[in-house]
Protein backbone atom coordinates (compact mmCIF):
# COMPACT_ATOMS: atom_id res chain seq x y z
CA UNK A 1 0.00 0.00 0.00
CA UNK A 2 1.37 3.50 -1.00
CA UNK A 3 2.00 6.57 1.47
CA UNK A 4 -1.44 8.21 -0.28
CA UNK A 5 -3.30 5.28 0.35
CA UNK A 6 -2.50 4.99 3.59
CA UNK A 7 -3.27 8.71 4.70
CA UNK A 8 -6.35 8.59 2.59
CA UNK A 9 -7.67 5.48 4.99
CA UNK A 10 -5.74 7.18 7.94
CA UNK A 11 -8.33 10.57 7.09
CA UNK A 12 -11.09 8.26 6.41
CA UNK A 13 -11.48 6.18 9.67
CA UNK A 14 -10.35 8.98 11.57
CA UNK A 15 -13.26 11.25 9.94
CA UNK A 16 -15.13 13.14 12.78
CA UNK A 17 -17.84 12.70 11.27
CA UNK A 18 -18.23 8.38 12.39
CA UNK A 19 -18.03 9.81 16.00
CA UNK A 20 -20.67 12.28 15.36
CA UNK A 21 -22.98 9.58 13.73
CA UNK A 22 -21.96 7.09 16.23
CA UNK A 23 -22.91 9.15 19.04
CA UNK A 24 -26.01 10.03 17.37
CA UNK A 25 -26.96 6.30 16.83
CA UNK A 26 -26.12 5.17 20.87
CA UNK A 27 -28.53 8.70 21.71
CA UNK A 28 -31.26 6.24 19.46
CA UNK A 29 -30.01 3.01 21.11
CA UNK A 30 -30.23 4.90 24.70
CA UNK A 31 -33.42 5.81 23.98
CA UNK A 32 -34.74 2.67 22.66
CA UNK A 33 -33.38 0.45 25.28
CA UNK A 34 -34.94 2.36 27.76
CA UNK A 35 -38.14 2.05 26.62
CA UNK A 36 -37.88 -1.69 25.73
CA UNK A 37 -36.28 -2.39 28.99
CA UNK A 38 -40.05 -1.17 30.68
CA UNK A 39 -41.69 -4.99 29.14
CA UNK A 40 -38.31 -7.12 28.72
CA UNK A 41 -36.90 -5.81 31.55
CA UNK A 42 -33.20 -4.17 32.48
CA UNK A 43 -30.81 -7.02 32.02
CA UNK A 44 -32.32 -8.34 28.33
CA UNK A 45 -32.70 -4.55 27.27
CA UNK A 46 -28.92 -4.24 28.30
CA UNK A 47 -27.69 -7.69 26.95
CA UNK A 48 -29.63 -7.07 23.33
CA UNK A 49 -29.33 -3.06 22.72
CA UNK A 50 -25.63 -2.45 24.75
CA UNK A 51 -24.06 -5.99 25.14
CA UNK A 52 -23.95 -6.95 21.89
CA UNK A 53 -22.40 -6.66 18.72
CA UNK A 54 -25.59 -6.82 16.48
CA UNK A 55 -29.11 -6.24 16.46
CA UNK A 56 -31.89 -7.14 14.44
CA UNK A 57 -35.18 -5.47 13.64
CA UNK A 58 -36.68 -8.43 12.05
CA UNK A 59 -34.01 -9.77 9.15
CA UNK A 60 -32.44 -5.96 8.98
CA UNK A 61 -28.98 -5.65 11.01
CA UNK A 62 -28.37 -2.81 12.96
CA UNK A 63 -24.84 -2.12 15.06
CA UNK A 64 -25.36 -2.81 18.62
CA UNK A 65 -23.80 -1.05 21.46
CA UNK A 66 -20.57 -3.18 21.57
CA UNK A 67 -20.00 -2.60 18.22
CA UNK A 68 -20.75 1.15 18.14
CA UNK A 69 -18.49 1.40 20.90
CA UNK A 70 -15.88 -0.29 19.21
CA UNK A 71 -16.34 1.73 15.83
CA UNK A 72 -16.28 4.92 17.93
CA UNK A 73 -12.59 4.07 20.11
CA UNK A 74 -10.99 3.23 16.64
CA UNK A 75 -12.04 6.36 15.15
CA UNK A 76 -10.78 8.22 18.25
CA UNK A 77 -7.74 6.05 17.71
CA UNK A 78 -6.89 7.23 14.31
CA UNK A 79 -7.40 11.44 15.65
CA UNK A 80 -3.69 10.42 16.78
CA UNK A 81 -2.46 9.05 13.15
CA UNK A 82 -3.25 12.46 12.13
CA UNK A 83 -0.47 15.21 11.43
CA UNK A 84 0.67 18.37 13.32
CA UNK A 85 -1.97 16.92 16.29
CA UNK A 86 1.27 18.09 19.37
CA UNK A 87 1.06 21.46 18.01
CA UNK A 88 0.50 24.08 21.43
CA UNK A 89 -3.03 24.89 19.21
CA UNK A 90 -4.19 21.96 19.35
CA UNK A 91 -2.68 20.47 22.51
CA UNK A 92 -5.80 20.80 24.66
CA UNK A 93 -8.14 18.67 21.82
CA UNK A 94 -5.05 16.02 21.60
CA UNK A 95 -5.58 16.03 25.27
CA UNK A 96 -9.42 15.77 25.43
CA UNK A 97 -9.27 12.82 22.58
CA UNK A 98 -7.39 10.73 24.54
CA UNK A 99 -9.06 11.12 27.42
CA UNK A 100 -12.24 9.87 25.92
CA UNK A 101 -10.11 7.15 24.22
CA UNK A 102 -8.97 6.10 27.86
CA UNK A 103 -12.49 6.30 29.16
CA UNK A 104 -13.39 3.94 26.10
CA UNK A 105 -10.73 1.95 26.66
CA UNK A 106 -11.74 1.68 30.71
CA UNK A 107 -15.58 0.90 28.99
CA UNK A 108 -13.83 -2.49 27.03
CA UNK A 109 -12.19 -3.72 30.22
CA UNK A 110 -14.96 -3.31 32.73
CA UNK A 111 -17.26 -4.86 29.83
CA UNK A 112 -15.22 -7.83 29.41
CA UNK A 113 -13.28 -8.05 32.72
CA UNK A 114 -15.58 -6.96 36.07
CA UNK A 115 -17.75 -9.71 37.78
CA UNK A 116 -20.55 -8.87 39.94
CA UNK A 117 -22.86 -10.69 42.49
CA UNK A 118 -24.26 -11.18 45.63
CA UNK A 119 -22.49 -12.88 48.94
CA UNK A 120 -25.55 -14.28 51.37
CA UNK A 121 -24.28 -14.74 54.81
CA UNK A 122 -25.79 -16.16 57.71
CA UNK A 123 -25.03 -14.73 60.97
CA UNK A 124 -21.90 -17.02 62.87
CA UNK A 125 -21.20 -18.34 59.44
CA UNK A 126 -18.29 -17.97 56.61
CA UNK A 127 -18.45 -17.43 53.14
CA UNK A 128 -15.44 -17.27 50.67
CA UNK A 129 -17.58 -17.05 47.54
CA UNK A 130 -20.06 -14.62 45.53
CA UNK A 131 -22.73 -15.84 43.28
CA UNK A 132 -23.22 -14.17 39.60
CA UNK A 133 -26.68 -12.30 39.52
CA UNK A 134 -27.10 -13.76 35.66
CA UNK A 135 -24.81 -16.71 34.77
CA UNK A 136 -25.80 -20.26 35.42
CA UNK A 137 -22.99 -23.28 35.67
CA UNK A 138 -23.78 -26.95 35.74
CA UNK A 139 -21.94 -28.52 38.28
CA UNK A 140 -21.12 -32.27 38.48
CA UNK A 141 -19.43 -32.56 41.84
CA UNK A 142 -17.28 -35.91 42.87
CA UNK A 143 -18.52 -37.11 46.28
CA UNK A 144 -16.35 -40.31 46.26
CA UNK A 145 -13.49 -38.84 48.32
CA UNK A 146 -13.74 -38.85 51.97
CA UNK A 147 -11.66 -35.84 52.49
CA UNK A 148 -13.02 -33.28 49.75
CA UNK A 149 -15.62 -32.77 47.20
CA UNK A 150 -14.44 -32.32 43.11
CA UNK A 151 -16.27 -29.77 41.59
CA UNK A 152 -16.97 -30.08 38.00
CA UNK A 153 -18.01 -26.37 36.84
CA UNK A 154 -19.74 -26.32 32.74
CA UNK A 155 -20.38 -22.19 32.03
CA UNK A 156 -23.90 -21.68 30.87
CA UNK A 157 -22.03 -20.59 27.49
CA UNK A 158 -21.47 -24.19 26.59
CA UNK A 159 -24.86 -25.50 28.18
CA UNK A 160 -26.95 -25.13 24.62
CA UNK A 161 -28.90 -27.69 23.05
CA UNK A 162 -27.46 -30.72 21.37
CA UNK A 163 -23.64 -29.60 22.72
CA UNK A 164 -21.76 -32.50 24.21
CA UNK A 165 -19.61 -31.77 27.50
CA UNK A 166 -17.11 -33.31 29.48
CA UNK A 167 -13.74 -33.36 30.85
CA UNK A 168 -12.02 -36.70 31.04
CA UNK A 169 -9.75 -36.17 33.89
CA UNK A 170 -12.64 -35.70 36.31
CA UNK A 171 -15.95 -37.05 35.47
CA UNK A 172 -16.10 -40.52 33.60
CA UNK A 173 -18.95 -39.56 31.40
CA UNK A 174 -20.26 -37.50 29.03
CA UNK A 175 -23.18 -35.15 29.03
CA UNK A 176 -25.16 -34.31 25.94
CA UNK A 177 -27.16 -30.80 26.73
CA UNK A 178 -30.65 -32.05 25.44
CA UNK A 179 -32.62 -28.63 26.23
CA UNK A 180 -31.36 -25.70 28.21
CA UNK A 181 -34.27 -23.67 29.65
CA UNK A 182 -33.69 -19.93 30.75
CA UNK A 183 -37.02 -20.22 33.14
CA UNK A 184 -38.90 -23.24 33.72
CA UNK A 185 -41.00 -25.02 35.64
CA UNK A 186 -40.78 -28.75 36.69
CA UNK A 187 -44.01 -30.50 36.53
CA UNK A 188 -44.92 -33.63 38.36
CA UNK A 189 -45.81 -36.79 36.00
CA UNK A 190 -48.91 -38.14 35.72
CA UNK A 191 -47.10 -41.33 34.57
CA UNK A 192 -43.90 -42.71 35.38
CA UNK A 193 -41.21 -41.39 33.06
CA UNK A 194 -39.81 -43.98 30.55
CA UNK A 195 -36.75 -46.76 31.56
CA UNK A 196 -34.18 -44.01 29.99
CA UNK A 197 -35.27 -41.04 32.81
CA UNK A 198 -33.54 -41.45 36.30
CA UNK A 199 -33.79 -39.15 39.42
CA UNK A 200 -36.21 -36.83 38.98
CA UNK A 201 -36.97 -37.05 35.60
CA UNK A 202 -38.80 -39.94 36.13
CA UNK A 203 -41.27 -38.03 38.34
CA UNK A 204 -40.73 -34.73 36.78
CA UNK A 205 -40.53 -32.71 33.67
CA UNK A 206 -39.40 -29.41 32.86
CA UNK A 207 -42.00 -26.75 31.07
CA UNK A 208 -40.21 -23.89 29.84
CA UNK A 209 -42.04 -20.35 30.34
CA UNK A 210 -41.25 -16.96 29.02
CA UNK A 211 -38.07 -15.22 30.87
CA UNK A 212 -39.17 -12.97 33.48
CA UNK A 213 -38.87 -9.18 33.35
CA UNK A 214 -36.72 -8.85 36.41
CA UNK A 215 -33.77 -11.79 35.59
CA UNK A 216 -32.75 -12.78 38.88
CA UNK A 217 -36.35 -14.55 39.12
CA UNK A 218 -35.88 -16.77 36.40
CA UNK A 219 -35.57 -20.41 37.37
CA UNK A 220 -33.12 -21.86 34.98
CA UNK A 221 -33.46 -25.61 34.01
CA UNK A 222 -31.54 -28.83 31.88
CA UNK A 223 -32.51 -31.72 30.81
CA UNK A 224 -29.24 -33.86 30.21
CA UNK A 225 -28.45 -36.91 28.97
CA UNK A 226 -25.62 -38.80 30.68
CA UNK A 227 -23.32 -41.51 28.17
CA UNK A 228 -20.44 -43.29 29.42
CA UNK A 229 -19.23 -46.93 30.24
CA UNK A 230 -21.92 -47.49 32.89
CA UNK A 231 -25.14 -48.78 31.03
CA UNK A 232 -27.24 -49.07 34.49
CA UNK A 233 -26.66 -45.29 35.10
CA UNK A 234 -26.82 -44.06 31.47
CA UNK A 235 -29.85 -41.82 30.39
CA UNK A 236 -31.62 -38.53 30.86
CA UNK A 237 -32.02 -36.51 34.30
CA UNK A 238 -33.44 -33.15 34.52
CA UNK A 239 -31.48 -30.40 36.98
CA UNK A 240 -32.69 -26.78 37.82
CA UNK A 241 -31.73 -23.79 40.57
CA UNK A 242 -33.48 -24.31 43.86
CA UNK A 243 -33.99 -27.97 43.34
CA UNK A 244 -34.26 -28.98 47.45
CA UNK A 245 -31.80 -32.11 47.13
CA UNK A 246 -28.99 -32.03 44.47
CA UNK A 247 -29.67 -34.96 41.89
CA UNK A 248 -27.48 -37.99 42.84
CA UNK A 249 -26.10 -40.46 40.29
CA UNK A 250 -23.43 -43.56 41.68
CA UNK A 251 -22.00 -43.57 38.30
CA UNK A 252 -19.15 -46.98 37.83
CA UNK A 253 -19.29 -47.36 41.80
CA UNK A 254 -18.78 -43.35 42.70
CA UNK A 255 -21.09 -41.00 43.75
CA UNK A 256 -22.05 -37.49 41.92
CA UNK A 257 -24.56 -34.90 42.14
CA UNK A 258 -25.69 -32.38 39.36
CA UNK A 259 -26.21 -29.40 40.31
CA UNK A 260 -27.65 -25.94 38.64
CA UNK A 261 -26.62 -22.88 39.97
CA UNK A 262 -25.74 -18.82 39.43
CA UNK A 263 -21.98 -19.11 38.86
CA UNK A 264 -19.94 -18.71 41.73
CA UNK A 265 -16.32 -16.77 41.84
CA UNK A 266 -14.22 -18.10 44.67
CA UNK A 267 -12.05 -15.32 46.68
CA UNK A 268 -8.90 -15.43 47.98
CA UNK A 269 -9.85 -15.02 51.77
CA UNK A 270 -13.29 -15.34 53.99
CA UNK A 271 -15.71 -13.51 55.47
CA UNK A 272 -17.22 -14.14 58.42
CA UNK A 273 -20.57 -12.50 59.47
CA UNK A 274 -20.25 -12.00 63.19
CA UNK A 275 -23.75 -9.70 63.35
CA UNK A 276 -25.94 -7.70 61.60
CA UNK A 277 -27.41 -4.38 62.03
CA UNK A 278 -30.69 -3.03 61.40
CA UNK A 279 -32.08 0.66 62.45
CA UNK A 280 -35.74 1.35 61.50
CA UNK A 281 -37.05 5.00 61.26
CA UNK A 282 -38.84 5.45 64.51
CA UNK A 283 -42.38 3.37 64.49
CA UNK A 284 -42.02 2.28 61.49
CA UNK A 285 -41.21 -1.06 59.64
CA UNK A 286 -38.85 1.21 57.28
CA UNK A 287 -35.55 0.03 57.58
CA UNK A 288 -32.91 4.23 58.25
CA UNK A 289 -29.86 1.99 57.68
CA UNK A 290 -28.42 -1.72 58.36
CA UNK A 291 -24.84 -2.81 58.74
CA UNK A 292 -22.72 -6.05 58.83
CA UNK A 293 -20.03 -6.62 61.70
CA UNK A 294 -17.85 -9.30 59.53
CA UNK A 295 -14.40 -11.03 60.07
CA UNK A 296 -12.18 -10.89 56.97
CA UNK A 297 -10.48 -14.11 57.63
CA UNK A 298 -7.26 -14.15 55.22
CA UNK A 299 -4.66 -16.94 55.89
CA UNK A 300 -6.58 -17.33 59.01
CA UNK A 301 -5.88 -14.06 60.56
CA UNK A 302 -9.40 -12.71 61.14
CA UNK A 303 -9.44 -8.76 60.77
CA UNK A 304 -12.67 -7.24 62.48
CA UNK A 305 -14.35 -4.90 59.70
CA UNK A 306 -17.95 -2.60 59.88
CA UNK A 307 -19.64 -2.34 56.77
CA UNK A 308 -22.42 0.17 56.41
CA UNK A 309 -24.65 1.63 53.58
CA UNK A 310 -22.47 3.42 51.64
CA UNK A 311 -19.43 2.76 53.63
CA UNK A 312 -18.20 -0.28 51.71
CA UNK A 313 -15.33 -2.62 52.23
CA UNK A 314 -12.41 -2.72 49.20
CA UNK A 315 -9.89 -5.85 49.33
CA UNK A 316 -7.74 -7.33 46.70
CA UNK A 317 -9.79 -5.57 44.13
CA UNK A 318 -12.67 -7.01 45.27
CA UNK A 319 -15.88 -4.27 46.72
CA UNK A 320 -18.50 -5.16 49.10
CA UNK A 321 -21.13 -3.22 49.95
CA UNK A 322 -24.30 -3.81 52.03
CA UNK A 323 -26.90 -4.44 49.71
CA UNK A 324 -29.87 -6.09 51.19
CA UNK A 325 -30.99 -8.43 54.24
CA UNK A 326 -33.53 -11.29 54.93
CA UNK A 327 -35.03 -11.68 58.69
CA UNK A 328 -34.61 -15.27 59.83
CA UNK A 329 -36.63 -16.87 62.91
CA UNK A 330 -33.06 -17.66 64.94
CA UNK A 331 -30.33 -15.34 62.64
CA UNK A 332 -30.57 -12.90 59.59
CA UNK A 333 -28.56 -13.34 56.66
CA UNK A 334 -27.00 -10.02 55.43
CA UNK A 335 -26.36 -9.79 51.51
CA UNK A 336 -23.34 -8.03 50.19
CA UNK A 337 -22.91 -6.71 46.76
CA UNK A 338 -19.74 -7.83 45.63
CA UNK A 339 -17.88 -5.99 42.88
CA UNK A 340 -14.44 -6.82 41.01
CA UNK A 341 -13.64 -3.76 38.12
CA UNK A 342 -10.25 -3.32 37.24
CA UNK A 343 -11.74 -0.48 34.79
CA UNK A 344 -13.01 1.00 38.11
CA UNK A 345 -9.96 3.91 38.16
CA UNK A 346 -10.24 4.95 34.09
CA UNK A 347 -13.98 6.91 34.18
CA UNK A 348 -12.19 9.36 37.10
CA UNK A 349 -9.14 9.61 35.18
CA UNK A 350 -10.39 10.39 31.62
CA UNK A 351 -12.77 12.76 32.96
CA UNK A 352 -9.57 14.69 34.84
CA UNK A 353 -7.68 14.09 31.69
CA UNK A 354 -10.65 15.38 29.23
CA UNK A 355 -11.38 18.59 31.81
CA UNK A 356 -7.78 19.82 31.33
CA UNK A 357 -7.69 19.29 27.14
CA UNK A 358 -10.82 21.35 27.03
CA UNK A 359 -9.34 23.73 29.73
CA UNK A 360 -6.18 24.10 28.19
CA UNK A 361 -8.02 24.68 24.64
CA UNK A 362 -10.28 27.32 25.98
CA UNK A 363 -7.28 29.03 27.60
CA UNK A 364 -5.35 28.76 24.36
CA UNK A 365 -8.18 30.25 22.11
CA UNK A 366 -8.27 33.20 24.37
CA UNK A 367 -5.65 35.39 22.68
CA UNK A 368 -7.22 34.21 19.33
CA UNK A 369 -10.49 35.27 20.36
CA UNK A 370 -9.14 38.97 21.68
CA UNK A 371 -7.24 39.03 17.78
CA UNK A 372 -10.67 39.03 16.14
CA UNK A 373 -12.58 41.23 19.07
CA UNK A 374 -9.96 43.71 18.28
CA UNK B 1 3.05 6.36 17.03
CA UNK B 2 2.72 2.95 15.74
CA UNK B 3 3.78 1.36 18.69
CA UNK B 4 0.25 3.35 19.98
CA UNK B 5 -1.38 1.70 17.94
CA UNK B 6 -0.19 -1.85 17.83
CA UNK B 7 -0.65 -1.81 21.85
CA UNK B 8 -4.11 -0.46 21.08
CA UNK B 9 -4.68 -3.19 19.10
CA UNK B 10 -3.54 -4.99 21.40
CA UNK B 11 -6.13 -4.41 24.23
CA UNK B 12 -8.99 -4.46 21.07
CA UNK B 13 -7.93 -8.10 20.48
CA UNK B 14 -7.76 -9.15 24.06
CA UNK B 15 -11.31 -7.86 24.35
CA UNK B 16 -12.62 -9.92 22.14
CA UNK B 17 -10.90 -12.97 23.48
CA UNK B 18 -13.12 -14.79 25.52
CA UNK B 19 -12.11 -14.38 29.14
CA UNK B 20 -13.58 -17.16 30.44
CA UNK B 21 -12.79 -20.98 30.92
CA UNK B 22 -15.69 -22.69 30.27
CA UNK B 23 -14.92 -25.67 31.99
CA UNK B 24 -13.04 -26.15 35.22
CA UNK B 25 -12.77 -28.12 38.13
CA UNK B 26 -11.44 -27.28 41.55
CA UNK B 27 -11.60 -29.58 44.84
CA UNK B 28 -13.08 -28.15 48.67
CA UNK B 29 -12.87 -29.94 51.75
CA UNK B 30 -15.98 -31.83 52.71
CA UNK B 31 -18.01 -29.53 54.98
CA UNK B 32 -21.55 -30.62 56.21
CA UNK B 33 -23.95 -28.47 57.37
CA UNK B 34 -25.35 -30.09 61.33
CA UNK B 35 -27.27 -29.53 64.21
CA UNK B 36 -26.46 -30.55 67.84
CA UNK B 37 -29.51 -31.90 69.02
CA UNK B 38 -29.59 -31.91 72.78
CA UNK B 39 -33.22 -33.31 74.77
CA UNK B 40 -32.74 -33.15 78.48
CA UNK B 41 -35.20 -36.24 78.80
CA UNK B 42 -33.04 -38.28 76.58
CA UNK B 43 -29.47 -39.94 78.29
CA UNK B 44 -28.23 -39.08 74.53
CA UNK B 45 -27.45 -36.41 72.39
CA UNK B 46 -26.67 -36.16 68.60
CA UNK B 47 -25.63 -34.28 65.50
CA UNK B 48 -28.09 -34.28 62.40
CA UNK B 49 -27.59 -32.55 58.30
CA UNK B 50 -29.41 -29.17 58.77
CA UNK B 51 -31.40 -30.18 55.60
CA UNK B 52 -33.18 -33.18 57.46
CA UNK B 53 -36.49 -31.93 58.58
CA UNK B 54 -37.58 -32.61 62.23
CA UNK B 55 -40.94 -34.50 62.62
CA UNK B 56 -43.36 -35.40 64.99
CA UNK B 57 -41.99 -38.08 67.91
CA UNK B 58 -44.24 -40.12 69.79
CA UNK B 59 -44.19 -42.26 72.84
CA UNK B 60 -41.81 -44.97 70.87
CA UNK B 61 -39.75 -42.72 68.97
CA UNK B 62 -36.83 -40.14 70.72
CA UNK B 63 -36.57 -38.75 67.24
CA UNK B 64 -37.77 -38.97 64.17
CA UNK B 65 -37.03 -37.02 60.56
CA UNK B 66 -38.00 -36.95 57.45
CA UNK B 67 -35.28 -36.85 54.55
CA UNK B 68 -36.02 -35.20 51.60
CA UNK B 69 -34.80 -37.14 48.69
CA UNK B 70 -35.18 -36.61 44.91
CA UNK B 71 -38.52 -39.57 44.82
CA UNK B 72 -40.27 -38.56 48.03
CA UNK B 73 -38.85 -37.93 51.86
CA UNK B 74 -37.27 -41.14 53.62
CA UNK B 75 -38.43 -41.44 57.50
CA UNK B 76 -35.53 -42.38 59.68
CA UNK B 77 -36.85 -42.99 63.67
CA UNK B 78 -34.42 -43.18 67.05
CA UNK B 79 -35.68 -45.10 69.98
CA UNK B 80 -34.17 -46.35 72.78
CA UNK B 81 -34.35 -48.84 74.88
CA UNK B 82 -33.02 -50.05 78.28
CA UNK B 83 -30.41 -52.69 78.24
CA UNK B 84 -29.77 -54.59 75.01
CA UNK B 85 -33.70 -54.32 74.19
CA UNK B 86 -33.81 -57.23 72.94
CA UNK B 87 -30.81 -58.19 71.46
CA UNK B 88 -29.54 -58.18 67.94
CA UNK B 89 -31.20 -60.80 66.81
CA UNK B 90 -34.57 -60.34 67.94
CA UNK B 91 -34.40 -56.69 66.28
CA UNK B 92 -32.48 -57.44 63.34
CA UNK B 93 -35.07 -60.44 62.52
CA UNK B 94 -37.97 -57.82 63.46
CA UNK B 95 -37.54 -55.71 60.87
CA UNK B 96 -36.46 -58.65 58.40
CA UNK B 97 -40.12 -59.20 59.10
CA UNK B 98 -41.61 -56.17 58.10
CA UNK B 99 -40.08 -56.63 54.76
CA UNK B 100 -41.34 -59.81 54.31
CA UNK B 101 -38.06 -61.36 54.90
CA UNK B 102 -37.44 -64.75 56.70
CA UNK B 103 -35.37 -64.93 60.04
CA UNK B 104 -31.83 -65.15 60.05
CA UNK B 105 -29.67 -66.92 62.92
CA UNK B 106 -27.60 -65.13 64.94
CA UNK B 107 -24.50 -66.01 63.29
CA UNK B 108 -25.99 -64.83 59.74
CA UNK B 109 -26.99 -61.59 61.40
CA UNK B 110 -23.96 -61.08 63.00
CA UNK B 111 -22.22 -61.46 59.72
CA UNK B 112 -24.70 -59.22 57.55
CA UNK B 113 -23.98 -56.15 59.80
CA UNK B 114 -21.20 -54.06 59.19
CA UNK B 115 -19.05 -52.33 62.35
CA UNK B 116 -18.46 -48.73 62.58
CA UNK B 117 -16.92 -46.73 65.35
CA UNK B 118 -19.00 -43.79 66.62
CA UNK B 119 -18.79 -41.65 69.55
CA UNK B 120 -19.86 -43.87 72.05
CA UNK B 121 -18.29 -46.91 70.58
CA UNK B 122 -18.58 -49.72 68.05
CA UNK B 123 -21.89 -50.54 67.07
CA UNK B 124 -23.62 -52.39 63.80
CA UNK B 125 -25.89 -51.34 60.62
CA UNK B 126 -27.69 -53.17 58.78
CA UNK B 127 -28.96 -52.63 55.15
CA UNK B 128 -32.34 -54.73 54.91
CA UNK B 129 -33.40 -55.28 51.36
CA UNK B 130 -36.42 -57.51 49.89
CA UNK B 131 -35.73 -57.44 46.23
CA UNK B 132 -39.63 -57.78 45.35
CA UNK B 133 -40.48 -54.48 47.40
CA UNK B 134 -38.54 -51.57 45.85
CA UNK B 135 -40.91 -49.04 47.86
CA UNK B 136 -39.25 -49.91 51.30
CA UNK B 137 -35.60 -50.81 52.43
CA UNK B 138 -34.11 -50.45 55.55
CA UNK B 139 -30.96 -48.51 56.89
CA UNK B 140 -30.67 -50.04 60.53
CA UNK B 141 -28.15 -49.32 63.06
CA UNK B 142 -27.77 -50.72 66.58
CA UNK B 143 -25.55 -48.41 68.88
CA UNK B 144 -24.86 -50.60 72.46
CA UNK B 145 -24.36 -47.66 75.19
CA UNK B 146 -23.62 -48.24 78.86
CA UNK B 147 -27.17 -49.07 80.06
CA UNK B 148 -29.19 -48.86 76.81
CA UNK B 149 -29.00 -49.48 73.13
CA UNK B 150 -30.28 -46.81 70.15
CA UNK B 151 -32.00 -48.16 67.69
CA UNK B 152 -31.86 -46.10 64.41
CA UNK B 153 -34.26 -46.81 61.67
CA UNK B 154 -33.98 -45.14 57.71
CA UNK B 155 -37.10 -46.21 55.58
CA UNK B 156 -37.12 -45.33 51.96
CA UNK B 157 -36.90 -46.63 48.69
CA UNK B 158 -34.58 -49.33 48.04
CA UNK B 159 -32.81 -47.35 45.29
CA UNK B 160 -32.07 -44.51 48.11
CA UNK B 161 -30.16 -46.60 49.98
CA UNK B 162 -26.91 -45.91 48.50
CA UNK B 163 -27.37 -41.92 48.38
CA UNK B 164 -28.33 -41.95 52.11
CA UNK B 165 -25.99 -44.29 53.49
CA UNK B 166 -22.75 -41.76 53.86
CA UNK B 167 -25.29 -39.33 55.78
CA UNK B 168 -26.65 -42.36 58.04
CA UNK B 169 -23.65 -43.11 58.92
CA UNK B 170 -22.63 -40.27 60.01
CA UNK B 171 -25.45 -39.80 61.73
CA UNK B 172 -25.16 -42.87 63.82
CA UNK B 173 -21.89 -42.00 64.86
CA UNK B 174 -22.86 -38.85 65.92
CA UNK B 175 -24.36 -40.10 68.71
CA UNK B 176 -23.09 -39.69 72.29
CA UNK B 177 -23.44 -39.68 76.05
CA UNK B 178 -25.70 -36.21 77.24
CA UNK B 179 -23.58 -35.11 80.53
Amino acid sequence: MNKLNLNKMIKFLGNPNIFVFGIAWMIVLVIVGTIAQRDMGLYQAQQIFFSSWVGWFGFIPYPSGRLLMFIISFNLLFYFFRPNIFKLSKLGITITHLGALLLMIGGGITAYYSQEGRMAITEGEISNYFEDYYSKELVVVDNSNQDYDEYTVFNEKILYDNNIIENQSTIPFQIEVLKFFRNCEPIRRDYSGDRNSHGLARNFYLEELDPDKEYERNISGVIINIQGPDQDNNGIYIVFQGQPIRQPIIYNGSKFYLELRNQRTYLPFEIELLDFKKVLHPSTDIPKSFSSDINLIENSIPRYVLIKMNEPLRHKGYTFYQSSFFEGEFSDISVLAVVENYGRLFPYISSIIMCIGILLHLILKIPNNKRNQN
Amino acid sequence: MKKIFLMVCVIFCGCNIQNEDYTNSYKIPKKINLTNVEDNSLPFKWEAPTYWLPNEKSAMRSASYLIPTSNGSADLSVIYLNGDGGGLAANVNRWRKQLNLGELNQAEIIQNGNDYNGNIGIYKVFEIINPENKESAFLCSIIPAKDFTIFVKLNTYSENLNNLKEEFIRFSSSFNYNE
